[in-house]
């Protein structure tokens, strides 16, 4: 591979295409130039863990369990209205 | 070994409702985690939950596998919840308020986000509070500001683990459009996280690192010089 042809990514390119990056999404020669800037440039490296902290914070916070009361209700209520009949039958 | 969601489907139509009891079991949490952070409200999510597999029973017979069982039951999950927030708004008749409900679907009611760089990086800070459960809320509160769109893509790319391309199908947008906003709903809930975090800190006594960069490219437009090999 051509070293010399890996482009010049600039900090706002960096932040622009994060999607891509932290899918994996990205070509292997965008990554490593992607890489090569954040390993010289400690803010957008600080800002790659920020934005990856945010998604995985976000994630622990939002995935809750459903409470066992709701689901039995859940449940309950469902075969009240469905046992007994199939999709498309007059409910 | 479990049935795939085609074999639930089939067995389901066919009258076997314990098949649906696996499906529900399958969603369940999917469902009312996705209701809940639309509504913000237990109540409303226990209810479009109970509506959204009901429903789903009722038209499974018309479901006719052009998506995904999941996408589905992912599209009804969020009409239903963003017709509860609507029939909400309109009982309370007050405009909305920044901050006090969700707003409505439109890119115009997206927060401005400028991609500020950190004080540092504050994410070791931000895991020790939600370790002491101090984020749940106001993570809650800030997702509560961005518009529909931007909050359900958000949810079911960072919380459900949904791929672009599902989203595309629930949302009815281009993967491009998906990942657009997906990126402003990270962007804006990284800042406010950040401003939590630092909000902290200044009450614990601690104090921000100085900023070692200015706004985005402002300060160093061409980047560092990139010819050499690096080890990554």
């Amino acid at each position: 591979m051509d070293r010399t042809a890996i482009k010049s990514v600039t900090c706002e390119e960096c932040i622009e295409v994060l999607v891509d990056y932290i899918d994996g999404t990205m070509d292997a020669i965008t990554v490593e130039a992607f890489e090569a800037h954040f390993s010289d440039c400690p803010p957008c490296t600080d800002f790659l863990k920020t934005y990856k902290t945010t998604i995985s914070v976000s994630r622990r916070t939002f995935d809750e369990p459903i409470p066992e009361a709701v689901s039995t209700r859940l449940r309950s209520f469902l075969r009240q209205k469905c046992q007994g009949k199939k999709p498309g039958q007059d409910f | 070994m479990p049935d795939n969601d085609q074999e639930l489907i089939d067995r389901i139509r066919s009258g076997d409702y314990s098949a649906f009891e696996v499906l529900v079991s399958r969603y369940e949490r999917k469902v009312y985690a996705l209701a809940l952070k639309l509504t913000g409200n237990q109540a409303d999510a226990e209810e479009i939950a109970q509506d959204v597999f009901l429903t789903i029973y009722q038209k499974l017979d018309t479901f006719r596998g052009e998506s995904l069982l999941s996408s589905w039951i992912y599209r009804v999950t969020a009409n239903a919840a963003f017709m509860k927030l609507r029939d909400r708004r309109k009982r309370a008749k007050v405009p909305f308020e920044e901050g006090t409900a969700t707003p409505e679907g439109g890119d115009d009611n997206m927060p401005a986000v400028t991609a500020t760089y950190p004080q540092g990086d504050w994410s070791t800070s931000a895991d020790a509070m939600l370790e002491r459960g101090e984020l749940g809320a106001k993570l809650s509160d800030a997702i509560a500001l961005l518009p529909e769109k931007f909050k359900l893509i958000f949810l079911l790319k960072d919380v459900q683990g949904l791929s672009n391309e599902e989203i595309a199908d629930v949302v009815n947008m281009s993967v491009p459009a998906v990942k657009s906003r997906l990126h402003r709903a990270r962007l804006f809930l990284r800042e406010k996280l950040q401003e939590y975090v630092e909000g902290d800190n200044r009450a614990r006594g601690g104090t921000s690192a100085s900023k070692s960069h200015g706004r985005t490219g402002e300060d160093d437009e061409d980047g560092p010089d990139s010819d050499q090999k690096r080890d990554v």
